[in-house]
């Protein structure tokens, strides 16, 4: 019977090592913004899933395009019909590594900048990205925030002529999730 | 002179109408779906379950439409900018339904209590499978605009 508690324990104890040391979220933030002279655009997703592997700095974002929530719904409409196309390209993704993952500490309270190289996937096109962010840990929690910009024309996104005054071609976003460990 | 001035007055009334729809149509929101007919009725494990088995006729069948879903509430989330989202599914399982709450209605969100049993409406936005480096996060079926419907 202490065996098998025994070796019952160990199997529990070497599953949880084989997660150990990785974070997630399903509900980490990203917004974008555009702003001209005639008007300021922002949207939001709230249903954003990120992966964090704390030992080899490897991170995974995904996002439903559908789910940008705006302000005014017209502007909703365009986006996923006309600029972003979201019934063809479904989802958008970064996927990447924290370069400097070895400054880190994920189990001492503290802000640490990182940086970040991967590839982003919007409307279709893959890009090589390279930006900077902020890894925070505080009592055990460690949340993960980065800010960049996008070029529309990169990423295939054509604005028509009549709505270039109210649409940027720069678009910032910004990343901002609270990430738990995974069981 | 009387002719030319009805010309006038006609051709003003019908611009500041355009005017008038413009604006409208630019400052319109997305429509309350308290008093919408719902397109389709169903439970939180069986649409999780249906977009598992096949998520691209899934999608013809949900995505954009009006959902009325009933299920247990997982989780309810609520963030900085004091946005409501309830988390709908089987307490055992990492997938779920995810519903953002219509912002006009977050009185009604706030008071949602966890492990209840809750209908709501919604607008399907469409379904991630998180397997995100390899790890199985559970996947997620996500719904915005979502209002509580009382029985």
């Amino acid at each position: 019977m202490k065996k098998i508690v025994a070796l019952t324990s160990i199997i529990i104890l070497s599953l949880g090592a084989y997660s150990q040391g990785r974070y997630f979220t399903k509900s980490g933030k990203i917004a974008f913004f555009s702003k001209t002279s005639m008007e300021n655009i922002d949207a939001t997703n709230k249903s954003t899933a990120c992966i964090l592997d704390s030992k080899t700095g490897d991170v995974q974002f995904a996002v439903l395009m559908k789910s940008f929530s705006f302000k005014r719904a017209l502007m909703q409409e365009h986006f996923n019909k006309d600029f972003i196309e979201s019934d063809k390209f479904p989802k958008g993704e970064f996927k990447g590594q924290i370069t400097n993952n070895s400054e880190i500490k994920y189990t001492v309270d503290g802000t640490y900048p990182a940086k970040v190289k991967g590839k982003l996937t919007i409307h279709g096109v893959t890009k090589d990205m390279e930006t900077t962010g902020t890894i925070t840990v505080k009592s055990g929690k460690i949340s993960v925030s980065s800010s960049f910009n996008v070029l529309l024309p990169d990423y295939n996104i054509k604005v028509p002529a009549v709505q270039r005054s109210q649409i940027s071609d720069t678009i910032k976003i910004t990343v901002d999730c609270s990430l738990e460990p995974v069981k | 002179m009387s002719k030319k001035r009805l010309i006038w007055t006609s051709i003003l009334v019908v611009a500041a109408l355009v005017a008038l729809y413009l604006y409208k149509e630019y400052n319109r929101t997305n429509t309350d779906l308290t008093n919408l007919k719902a397109d389709i009725e169903i439970s939180a494990g069986d649409l999780i379950k249906e977009f598992e088995a096949d998520d691209s006729a899934a999608n013809k069948k949900y995505l954009d439409k009006i959902i009325e879903l009933t299920g247990n509430v997982k989780n309810l989330e609520k963030d900085d900018a004091g946005d409501y989202t309830i988390v709908i599914g089987d307490t055992l399982s990492m997938s779920s339904v995810r519903c953002l709450s219509d912002t006009n209605h977050r009185s009604d969100a706030a008071i949602i209590k966890e492990n209840s049993t809750i209908t709501l409406r919604g607008v399907c936005t469409g379904f991630k499978k998180n397997e995100l480096l390899g790890e199985n996060l559970g996947s997620d079926v996500e719904l915005t605009r979502c209002v509580v419907i009382k029985k």
